[in-house]
C-alpha cells in the first residue's frame, strides 16, 4: 500500500515539474498555432481585423496571386543555396575542429571564436554589411582600387546575393554546433584502425566521418531551413524592399493588419517546412541523438 | 617525441576557418569604427574625421526614443526570459527522466516550436491576443514569444545533461537517506559516471552523512551497483554482460562496476 502511494506520488511530482513548461507552450505555442489555422478561414474588413466566419477566400486569394508563386520559387531557392553553402561549410569547420585540432583548449578557445557573434543581435549583424557593401562601400573600393571593376557594383547590397550572404553569416554556426556535437562522438579508435589499414585523409572522411555525422548534418539543416523559410528580418534589411521572401510577405500583410491572409500564407509556408522537415527527421531520431 | 607531421589537409581547413573568422567578425568590427564617425558622416566609409558626436546624439533626450527606457525593458525581458528558461527547463529535464503520460507529446511540441518559424508563431500571438482584446507589451505577449524560442533549448540541453547522468547516483542518495531536494543539491553535482565508480559514488554524498555511518554507506553503495549490474544482466543476453551476470551472487567490486559502466555496448543499458 506504501509502495502504491510511493509511486501515485512520483507521478504527481513528475506532472508538477512538467506542468511550467507545458503551460507556457499550451499558451503561446500550441493554442496561436490552432488558431492561425482557425485564423486562416476568417474573413476580414478593414476597420475589422478578424471577423469569424468559414471562408476558403484567402487561400483562394493566395494560391490566386502570380507573386505568392514567386516568392516561394526565391524562398525556396535561398533554402536550398544556403542549406548548400552552410553544410559544406560547416562540415568542413567542425571537422577540423573535431579532427585536426589536438587540445581540448584550441577546441575549446575556437569554437568560442565562431559562436561569439551568435550572442549578438540579428538585426546588428545584419545592418553591419551595409557600409561593406554599399554603392560607396568597402568592398566596391577595393574592387575598384584593384582595377577588377570599371564602376561601383549595385548588385552587391540590397540584392539576393546580399540576402544569401547574410543567412550564411547567420546560420552557418547552427550547422557547426550539431555536426561537432556528432563528431566528437565518433569512436577514435575507428579512424586509427582506417588509417593502420591504410585509408587516406579522404578516405577515413568519406566512410568513416562522414557517414557518422549524418545526424549532425539532419540537426543543423533542419534548424537552417527553418530559419531561412521563416526569415523575415534579413530579406528586409539585406533586400531592401527588392528581394520578397515568404516571411516578409506575412510580415507586410500584418502590418496592414490584414490577418487572415497573413495566416492562410502562414499556414502554406508551415506546410512546406513541415514537409521538408518530416524528410529529415527520416534520416534521425532527434531524442536519441542526445 | 615529435608529433607526427600535420596532413595538408590541416593548413587548408585552417586557412578555411581563418576565412570564416574574417568573414564573422569583419561586418561587426566595420560598425565598431564607424561608431566614432564624425558629425558630418553617416554609416558609410570613409570616416569624416573621428568623434564621440553620435554617442552624444544617442543619450541625447528625445533625439531618436527613449533609449534607456529601451536599455530597461531589454535587460528586464532578457532577465526574465533567462530565470524561466533554466527553471522551466530545469524542472522539466527531471519530470522526463521518470515516464509520465504525454512526455513524447509534450517533447514533440517543443521541437516544433523550436523549428517553427517565428513569424507564424508571432501572428498566433498576435492573433489571440487581438480576440481576447488584450494589449500586447512586452511583459506578456513578447515574453511568451522569447520564451517559445528559448525553452525548448533549455529543454534539449536539460535532457542531454540528464541523459549522461547516472540515475544510480540519485538512487545511492536516496538510499542513504537523502530526500526530494536533498538529492537534487547533492546528487547532480556530479554528472560524469565514468570517473566514479562505486566508492568514491558514497563518498560524494558525505555531507549526508555521519562519520560512524559512511563505512556502511560505502557498502550499500556498491551493493546497489552490484543489484543493478545484476538485475541488468539478467534482462540482457548481450554477449558483454553474460560475462559479468556470473558475478551473480557476489557483491561486485566497485572496479567491476566501472568495467560495468563502462563497457556496456548493448541497447539496453539502463
Amino acid at each position: 500500500m506504501k509502495r502504491l502511494s510511493c509511486a501515485v506520488n512520483h507521478r504527481v511530482v513528475a506532472y508538477l515539474e512538467a506542468l511550467p513548461l507545458a503551460a507556457v507552450f499550451l499558451g503561446f505555442f500550441v493554442f496561436p498555432i490552432a488558431l492561425v489555422v482557425a485564423v486562416s478561414f476568417f474573413r476580414y474588413e478593414t476597420y475589422q481585423i478578424l471577423i469569424p466566419g468559414f471562408t476558403l477566400d484567402n487561400f483562394r486569394e493566395v494560391f490566386s496571386e502570380a507573386v505568392t508563386y514567386r516568392t516561394y520559387m526565391i524562398t525556396l531557392k535561398f533554402c536550398a543555396i544556403v542549406w548548400a553553402i552552410t553544410s559544406v561549410l560547416g562540415f568542413f569547420i567542425a571537422y577540423f575542429l573535431a579532427f585536426q585540432l589536438r587540445s581540448r583548449t584550441s577546441q575549446t578557445v575556437l569554437l568560442l571564436i565562431c559562436s561569439i557573434p551568435f550572442w549578438t543581435s540579428v538585426v546588428i549583424r545584419m545592418i553591419a554589411w551595409i557600409p561593406l557593401l554599399g554603392r560607396n562601400g568597402l568592398v566596391n573600393r577595393m574592387l575598384l582600387g584593384v582595377g577588377a571593376v570599371e564602376e561601383p557594383q549595385e548588385w552587391l547590397l540590397y540584392s539576393q546575393f546580399a540576402v544569401i550572404l547574410g543567412y550564411v553569416h547567420l546560420y552557418t554556426l547552427m550547422m557547426i554546433v550539431p555536426i561537432f556535437n556528432s563528431m566528437m562522438r565518433i569512436d577514435r579508435s575507428l579512424i586509427e584502425a582506417a588509417t593502420d589499414a591504410g585509408a587516406s585523409t579522404f578516405q577515413v572522411l568519406q566512410t568513416i566521418v562522414l557517414p557518422l555525422s549524418k545526424t549532425g548534418i539532419a540537426i543543423g539543416s533542419i534548424f537552417v531551413i527553418a530559419m531561412v523559410m521563416g526569415d523575415f528580418v534579413t530579406a528586409d534589411v539585406l533586400g531592401g524592399g527588392q528581394v520578397a521572401s515568404v516571411g516578409k510577405q506575412i510580415a507586410t500583410q500584418l502590418s496592414y493588419l490584414q490577418f487572415p491572409p497573413a495566416a492562410a500564407n502562414a499556414m502554406i509556408l508551415l506546410l512546406a517546412v513541415i514537409v521538408m522537415i518530416a524528410l529529415l527527421v527520416r534520416v534521425v531520431d532527434i531524442r536519441k541523438e542526445l | 617525441m615529435r608529433r607526427p607531421a600535420r596532413p595538408p589537409i590541416f593548413y587548408a581547413l585552417a586557412v578555411l576557418v581563418g576565412l570564416l573568422v574574417v568573414f564573422l567578425y569583419g561586418p561587426i568590427a566595420t560598425v565598431v569604427v564607424l561608431a566614432f564617425q564624425g558629425k558630418e558622416g553617416g554609416l558609410v566609409f570613409p570616416m569624416n574625421g573621428i568623434s564621440l558626436h553620435w554617442f552624444g546624439e544617442l543619450f541625447r533626450p528625445q533625439s531618436i526614443g527613449d533609449i534607456w527606457g529601451a536599455f530597461d525593458r531589454s535587460i528586464a525581458l532578457g532577465a526574465i526570459v533567462m530565470a524561466a528558461t533554466v527553471l522551466f527547463s530545469f524542472l522539466a529535464g527531471l519530470a522526463f527522466r521518470r515516464r509520465f503520460f504525454g512526455a513524447t507529446l509534450l517533447f514533440y511540441i517543443a521541437v516544433a516550436s523550436l523549428v517553427m518559424p517565428s513569424v507564424v508563431v508571432s501572428l498566433g500571438i498576435g492573433s489571440m491576443f487581438e480576440i481576447l482584446g488584450i494589449e500586447r507589451a512586452w511583459w506578456s505577449s513578447a515574453l511568451g514569444a522569447h520564451l517559445t524560442w528559448t525553452l525548448p533549448f533549455g529543454l534539449l540541453i536539460m535532457l542531454a545533461v540528464f541523459n549522461r547522468f547516472n540515475p544510480a547516483y540519485e538512487e545511492a542518495a536516496r538510499d542513504l537517506g537523502a530526500r526530494g531536494w536533498q538529492t537534487i543539491r547533492y546528487g547532480y553535482r556530479r554528472a560524469d559516471h565514468r570517473s566514479e565508480p562505486g566508492r568514491s559514488c558514497a563518498v560524494r554524498f558525505h555531507p549526508l552523512l555521519r562519520r560512524d555511518r559512511a563505512n556502511l554507506a560505502i557498502r550499500r553503495c556498491i551493493e546497489h551497483a552490484a543489484a543493478r549490474t545484476r538485475s541488468h544482466a539478467d534482462q540482457c543476453h548481450h554477449p558483454s554482460h553474460l560475462r559479468l551476470g556470473c558475478d551473480d551472487d557476489r557483491v561486485v567490486s566497485s572496479r567491476h562496476w566501472r568495467l560495468f559502466v563502462g563497457g556496456c555496448r548493448c541497447p539496453r543499458t539502463p
